[in-house]
């Protein structure tokens, strides 16, 4: 184990939601999460490009990276109501599809005019439709701490799964991104113990479904996660909305009973059908 | 007797290429005679084709042929040893007029998938963001912007390209020798070291898993076919 690897990895989101959420409380975490990205990113491997310079030499991660940050942004904009809940579907598919092409732009010059459809278009539709559905997910719980938590538990465990995925995908770097994202997620969750109550609302599940989407997405076409994997990672969050209504109210650890098996089942074929053969990365 | 060449003495940071001096022994005249067959058939197979571009070319320009060029890596491994590898696909074209070779101009291009390092897990981890992010950028180009002749040498600056990063860098070139078969050929070597953190690769550079220098040789066959 690469302590310091990971360190420089979770350090700098676990910092950010700790002091963010706990001054400021839960409307920061897409902000916390935005300036632990960037920072896991510079010190992981190097500051990432501006989107100005990107424009010109594109960069697929620097690309997801930035479209996990203006997730992040839409998404606190609807905390600080700058933006009007009706407006927020619309734009959360605008930020999905654009992230999405953008994070494409380089290998989809190489690509057939149905496979930029398939993979841009209906990847768009894909992204969109996962931070939909999360947010739909969150919206269904009562606001109260515990039933918060139980979400926000489930979500950050499935976004380290995500990273599990994306380094037997052969890309540690991608894998170490998304391990930020959940261990912000994470860290807020875990503000609860001296703050005594934490609030997920609706709104983050634009950028919690995206990063999953996005992140096993660019497992795909950026690195080298395999189809099958992929799908049943991409198709955990929408078992969620299987939760029959009565549970969706019911305490934590009953919701929690229903819903834990119906996001961790594919996610661990997932893991299961990406398994490492023996000497993974052992140079 | 003749002083073996050491690892350091073959290093890149002295652009100069000195083949191990090693005393080979020599064959007793029974074995030659029984590596006859072997030679024979040896030759007997066909060559492999050199590139033929699809446009004649001028007098002074040549393609490398690619079964017959070769690119070899090697990078530390735990500090311990040198482990190495190889790009299987190197393709290049010149234009090289032997009276005027500081006017003349190399590119070369190297298929990032090409990556052989004798582990194909590890293979594809090389291929993925962390290292060459091969997707985005399927080849690792060499375009010289200068030429500069030393005899039949050259000293090449050009931008090297890869992992979507390019440096400048200034590589001497060994002029191997000429000969002909099935058109007039020409052989080049380089050696050189780069910094693949100067590319983005940064994986396993701080724990020194993996050295940060890493060292080239690429073999250039020049052709001209006929």
């Amino acid at each position: 184990m690469d302590y310091d690897v990971l360190l420089r990895g979770t350090a700098p989101p676990i910092v950010a939601a700790l002091l963010l959420v706990s001054l400021a409380g839960s409307r920061m975490l897409p902000l916390a999460m935005a300036i632990g990205l960037f920072v896991a990113h510079g010190l992981l491997k190097e500051w990432p490009a501006l989107p100005q310079d990107l424009w010109s030499d594109p960069n697929g991660v620097a690309w997801l990276m930035w479209g996990m940050v203006a997730a992040a942004m839409l998404t606190l904009a609807q905390h600080l109501r700058l933006l009007p809940a009706r407006v927020a579907p619309g734009a959360a598919a605008a930020v999905a599809a654009v992230s999405l092409w953008l994070m494409l732009s380089k290998v989809a010059t190489r690509w057939s005019g149905v496979d930029v459809s398939l993979h841009v278009g209906g990847g768009s539709v894909l992204v969109a439709a996962t931070m939909l559905t999360v947010r739909i997910v969150i919206a269904r719980r009562p606001v109260a701490s515990a039933q918060a938590v139980a979400v926000g538990a489930l979500l950050a465990v499935v976004l380290s799964i995500d990273a599990a995925l994306l380094v037997l995908g052969k890309s540690a770097f991608l894998g170490q991104l998304c391990g930020a994202v959940a261990a912000t997620l994470g860290a807020a969750v875990f503000t609860v113990v001296w703050r005594r109550k934490f609030t997920l609302y609706a709104a983050d599940g634009i950028w919690i479904g995206g990063a999953h989407a996005l992140f096993v997405l660019a497992g795909v076409h950026l690195s080298y996660l395999p189809w099958w994997p992929a799908g049943f990672a991409l198709a955990a969050p929408f078992l969620l909305l299987f939760v029959p209504r009565g549970f969706d109210q019911a305490r934590p650890l009953r919701w929690l009973a229903v819903a834990v098996p119906l996001v961790l089942v594919p996610l661990l074929v997932a893991l299961w059908l990406a398994r490492p053969e023996p000497n993974l990365y052992d140079y | 007797m003749a002083r073996r060449s050491s690892l350091a003495d073959i290093g890149a940071e002295q652009f100069l290429v000195k083949l191990p001096l090693i005393d080979y022994p020599r064959p007793e005249p029974m074995k030659t005679l029984l590596l006859l067959p072997a030679i024979l058939v040896a030759v007997a197979m066909p060559v492999v084709e050199p590139v033929v571009p699809s446009q004649p070319l001028g007098e002074h320009e040549w393609v490398a042929d690619a079964g017959h060029s070769s690119c070899v890596f090697r990078v530390k491994h735990a500090n311990a040893s040198w482990f190495m590898g190889t790009f299987d696909k190197v393709e290049g074209k010149a234009t090289l007029d032997a009276s005027a070779l500081d006017k003349g101009s190399v590119e070369l291009t190297i298929a990032t998938e090409s990556v052989d390092s004798n582990d194909k897990q590890r293979d594809g981890h090389l291929m993925s963001p962390d290292f060459f992010n091969g997707k985005e950028n399927p080849e690792i180009t060499f375009k010289s912007t200068k030429i500069k002749a030393a005899g039949k040498d050259l000293e090449v600056t050009g931008d090297l390209s890869m992992a979507g990063k390019t440096k400048s860098i200034t590589i001497s070139v060994v002029f191997v020798g000429e000969g002909e078969s099935r058109g007039l050929r020409r052989g080049y070597i380089t050696r050189f070291a780069i910094k693949r953190s100067d590319f983005g690769m940064t994986y396993g550079v701080k724990k020194n898993m993996l050295g940060d220098d890493v060292h080239m040789t690429v073999s250039l066959e020049l052709v001209q076919p006929k």
